[in-house]
C-alpha cells in the first residue's frame, strides 16, 4: 500500500522533466530554424570590367535591389547573394535580371512566383541605379519591374508601382 | 495511469517536433555524372570572342495526379530551362569574367533569310540565320548545340501523405556538339550523364534525398566548356 504514493511522488517530477526537455527541444529547434531568416552579413561589390580598370569617375553602380541575380552584356554574371552592386563602365547595357516573389499557393502552385526581366539601358558615370521590383496581391496580380536612377529619382526603365 | 499520461505527453512533444519539420529536410547530393568526349582540339576563345549556346530543352515528364500523390512528386524535380541555365552557368564558372560572351540563341526553323543566298541551307550559318560577315564582325567563334533529355522511372510509389516511401530514378543527358563558325567546321560532341535516385522516407519527419541531374549535369558540361573552349580552369558553382 504504501509503495503506490512513493511511485506517484517520483513520477511527477519525471513528467515535468520530459515536458521541459520538450519545450527547450523545441525552442532549440525553433531558434535554428528562424536563424536561417537573419539578416547576412555586407554583400561585395562586383567589379564588370575585363582588363584595365577604368578610373573611378567613367563608372556608374547598379544596386542589386530586387534581383537574385542578373547577367551583364551575356559576358558577367552577377549573385544577388553575393553582391550588393555592382561597377561598371557608363554607357549602354543589356541588363538580364530576376527576381521572385513568395505568393500563396492558391495563387501559383509551386509558393512562388519568378520573373526574367532584359532591360537595354544606358547608364551616367557617377549615378547610381536600383533595380526594383513591387506587385499588387492576390489573384490577377501584377507584377513592376524598373529601374530607378536614385542620383536623380527618375525612372529610366518599366514602370513604378503605382 | 500517470506513467502512461507522461508517455503520451511525451510523444506528442515529439510529433509536434516532427510535424516542424514535415516535408523541410533535404539531403541534397549529387548524381554520378559520366562525361564522354568526342571534341577534338579547339584553339582557345580569345578576349571579346563570343560563344553561343542553342539547342532543345527536354519536355517535361509525363504525369497523372495520382502518380504525382503516391510518388510525393518525385517526377515534378525537373527544370523546364536548362539550355539558359547552362548559358548562365558558364559565366558563372568562368575564372576571368568578362573574357568572352556567352550567347543564348533560339535556333530558326526558316532556314536563312534571301538575302543571305550564300549560305547553303544545311551549313552552321543557315541554321543560326547568320552571314560569314557577321561572324566576322561579331567575333562568333564557337557554337555549342545542346540537346537535353530527361527521364524519371518510378520505382516505390508507396507514399500516401504524410506516411511512406517513394522513389524515382532521374537521368538527364546533355549531348552538345561544338561548331568552329568562322571555318563552319563541326569539331565533335560531348556527352554527360547525370543519374541519381529521388528518394522521399517520411513518418510525418519528410527525408527527400534529392540528387538534381539537370543542375549538375549543367555545371559538368559548363565546365568542360570552359576547359576545352576557353582553356582556363573553372570556379566551384557554388550556391550562394
Amino acid at each position: 500500500m504504501q509503495a503506490g504514493p512513493v511511485i506517484f511522488r517520483d513520477r511527477k517530477p519525471d513528467m515535468k522533466n520530459g515536458l521541459s526537455k520538450g519545450v527547450f527541444l523545441c525552442t532549440v529547434l525553433l531558434l535554428w530554424l528562424i536563424s536561417g531568416c537573419a539578416a547576412s552579413g555586407p554583400k561585395g561589390i562586383y567589379r564588370a570590367h575585363y582588363g584595365v580598370e577604368p578610373p573611378e569617375s567613367e563608372l556608374a553602380t547598379l544596386d542589386m535591389g530586387a534581383a537574385y541575380e542578373a547577367v551583364i552584356d551575356d559576358r558577367y554574371y552577377v549573385s544577388g547573394g553575393k553582391y550588393g552592386s555592382v561597377k561598371l563602365p557608363a554607357g549602354p547595357h543589356r541588363i538580364h535580371w530576376n527576381t521572385w516573389f513568395g505568393v500563396s499557393v492558391m495563387v501559383e502552385p509551386s509558393g512562388q512566383a519568378a520573373f526574367g526581366i532584359v532591360s537595354d539601358i544606358s547608364l551616367e558615370a557617377g549615378h547610381t541605379y536600383r533595380l526594383c521590383a513591387d506587385r499588387t496581391t492576390g489573384h490577377g496580380y501584377k507584377a513592376y519591374h524598373w529601374i530607378e536612377d536614385r542620383t536623380t529619382g527618375r525612372i529610366v526603365y518599366g514602370e513604378k508601382k503605382p | 495511469m500517470q506513467r502512461r499520461i507522461g508517455c503520451k505527453i511525451q510523444r506528442g512533444w515529439i510529433l509536434v517536433c516532427l510535424a516542424l519539420f514535415a516535408g523541410c529536410v533535404h539531403v541534397p547530393v549529387s548524381s554520378d555524372i559520366v562525361v564522354n568526349d568526342e571534341l577534338q582540339a579547339a584553339p582557345p576563345l580569345e578576349p571579346g570572342d563570343v560563344l553561343l549556346v542553342y539547342g532543345k530543352n527536354a519536355p517535361p515528364p509525363v504525369q497523372n495526379a495520382a502518380v504525382t500523390y503516391f510518388t510525393a512528386g518525385c517526377q515534378v524535380a525537373y527544370h523546364g530551362n536548362t539550355i539558359g541555365r547552362l548559358a548562365k552557368t558558364i559565366l558563372k564558372v568562368n575564372p576571368q569574367p568578362g573574357r568572352f560572351t556567352v550567347r543564348y540563341v533560339k535556333e530558326t526553323k526558316k532556314g536563312p533569310a534571301p538575302d543571305r543566298a550564300e549560305a547553303r541551307p544545311d551549313s552552321i550559318l543557315a541554321r543560326l540565320d547568320l552571314t560569314k560577315e557577321m561572324v566576322s564582325r561579331d567575333h562568333l567563334r564557337y557554337a555549342v548545340h545542346v540537346k537535353e533529355s530527361f527521364e524519371a522511372s518510378i520505382h516505390a510509389p508507396l507514399y500516401v501523405s504524410p506516411f511512406g516511401v517513394a522513389s524515382c530514378s532521374n537521368k538527364t543527358v546533355l549531348e552538345a556538339g561544338v561548331w568552329n563558325l568562322p571555318d563552319e567546321q563541326f569539331l565533335g560532341s560531348f556527352t554527360v550523364t547525370a543519374e541519381g535516385e529521388y528518394t522521399v522516407a517520411a513518418y510525418i519527419f519528410h527525408v527527400i534525398v534529392f540528387p538534381d541531374t539537370q543542375r549538375d549535369a549543367t555545371e559538368r558540361l559548363a565546365r568542360e566548356i570552359v576547359v576545352r573552349l576557353a582553356d582556363l580552369q573553372p570556379l566551384e558553382d557554388k550556391d550562394d
